[in-house]
């Protein structure tokens, strides 16, 4: 009786063994997750303004547009100092462990390229100690809370997933907290 | 499919091995004890550890290599100096921001912040450079210091297809990016392109993927 009770006691944790691993398995239950939290000072802005690209676009394109209503949707006038779609900034930052700002831990890179109403697509890499990283997302001008996709990484960060979430933080810098779900080589 | 008994060894078991009739002869007692059950079961569990493990292996983590040799055939550079002179003056940034405006942006020797240049490239999959193995673009938009951030897809034999972005630094002669995905063979495809100074004027191009 006692074999039959170990006999079953073994099938079953034979099966239930099989199905915890298949399921680690199909989970990628491998990847370490980590969170991380920098503060981001920026160190350099450049703002392209493309402004006769954008007039130039207006009167020769491949489409067959009636033109300046349509594309700037203000009878074919910029109104204001933009961003208007087309333009682009970029963004240097020097990131650091504390708000302090006393422990250097890298540097990040936003490239931003603006559409309509003032938003951005970013597209950004955290150049860190482990590795780098790369975000993207939509940034509306001036916003500075934000999210963005963690697309990928090297190193520390191979394979990479995850977001970024940005705050404001003292002292005209941004607070980035990164969830980082990494599958180690 | 149906169980059939060896006529010359009544001790062996047939074990059905598919429809079309075939069948594969096991040594086993008639009745198993319970202790050769239990052993059984161990093989059984074994078995299914085993396969579990390679099944982790190969679907999960899917570690695969590759390498190919690029050779450039192509170069436009966008020059954006008007719009970088233009975006000096006008422009929606706050007085702070434009404070931290590069401080040399005008001189002759970039590239400056903002240019883009896109390059054309044949691959190849050896170093004589004679096999090809197909083409790759890379678009490349300048932030500072000679650093840019570059887009590239590299298009592979079959229509496959490999995306990957990253910095790169152009005071280097080597570069890693990050592998975002691909297409066909490489669907779902994540991980690394490292690019190295290759013969022949080639770069190497050393792709590390899982998926």
């Amino acid at each position: 009786m006692s074999r039959l009770i170990s006999i079953g006691c073994l099938s079953a944790a034979t099966v239930l063994l099989a199905a915890f691993l298949a399921a680690t398995a199909a989970s990628g239950a491998s990847r370490a997750s980590q969170k991380l939290r920098v503060y981001a000072v920026p160190t350099t802005v450049q703002f392209m303004n493309h402004a006769d690209d954008r007039l130039r676009g207006m009167s020769t394109n491949p489409f067959n547009l009636k033109a300046e209503t349509v594309i700037l949707g203000a009878n074919g006038k910029e109104k204001g100092n933009g961003p208007f779609p087309g333009d682009d900034i970029l963004y240097a930052f020097k990131l650091f462990a504390d708000a302090k700002r006393t422990k250097l831990v890298g540097t990040a890179m936003f490239t931003c390229y603006y559409g309509f109403a003032k938003r951005a697509t970013c597209d950004s890499y955290f150049d860190l100690a482990k590795g780098l990283l790369l975000a993207s997302g939509q940034v509306r001008f001036g916003g500075t809370h934000f999210t963005l996709a963690i697309t990928g990484g090297t190193h520390a960060y191979f394979g990479a997933l995850g977001q970024v979430n940005s705050a404001p933080a003292a002292r005209n810098a941004q607070r980035f907290d990164l969830e980082v779900s990494a599958k180690p080589k | 499919m149906r169980l059939r008994r060896s006529a010359s060894s009544p001790g062996k078991r047939v074990v059905p091995s598919g429809s079309s009739g075939g069948s594969i002869v096991v040594a086993g007692p008639d009745r198993p004890e319970p202790r050769s059950r239990a052993r059984a079961l161990l093989a059984l569990l074994g078995l299914a550890l085993a396969s579990v493990v390679v099944t982790g292996a190969g679907g999960a983590t899917g570690h695969r290599v590759l390498t190919v040799y690029s050779v450039a055939t192509g170069l436009q550079y966008i020059n954006t100096a008007d719009d970088r002179a233009r975006g000096h003056v006008n422009n929606p940034l706050d007085s702070a921001a434009n404070k931290l405006a590069p401080k040399s942006s005008g001189g002759r020797n970039g590239p400056f912040a903002g240019d883009v240049a896109l390059y054309a490239l044949k691959l190849y999959s050896n170093p004589t450079l004679k096999r090809p193995a197909g083409s790759a673009v890379y678009t490349c938009y300048f932030n500072y210091d000679r650093h840019a951030l570059c887009q590239a897809y590299y298009k592979l034999m079959a229509g496959s297809t490999l995306v990957a972005s990253g910095p790169v630094d152009f005071n280097a002669s080597g570069f890693t990016i990050v592998v975002t995905g691909g297409t066909k063979k490489y669907l779902g495809a994540r991980g690394e392109a490292k690019v190295a100074a290759g013969p022949r004027n080639a770069q190497r191009i050393d792709f590390e993927l899982i998926g």
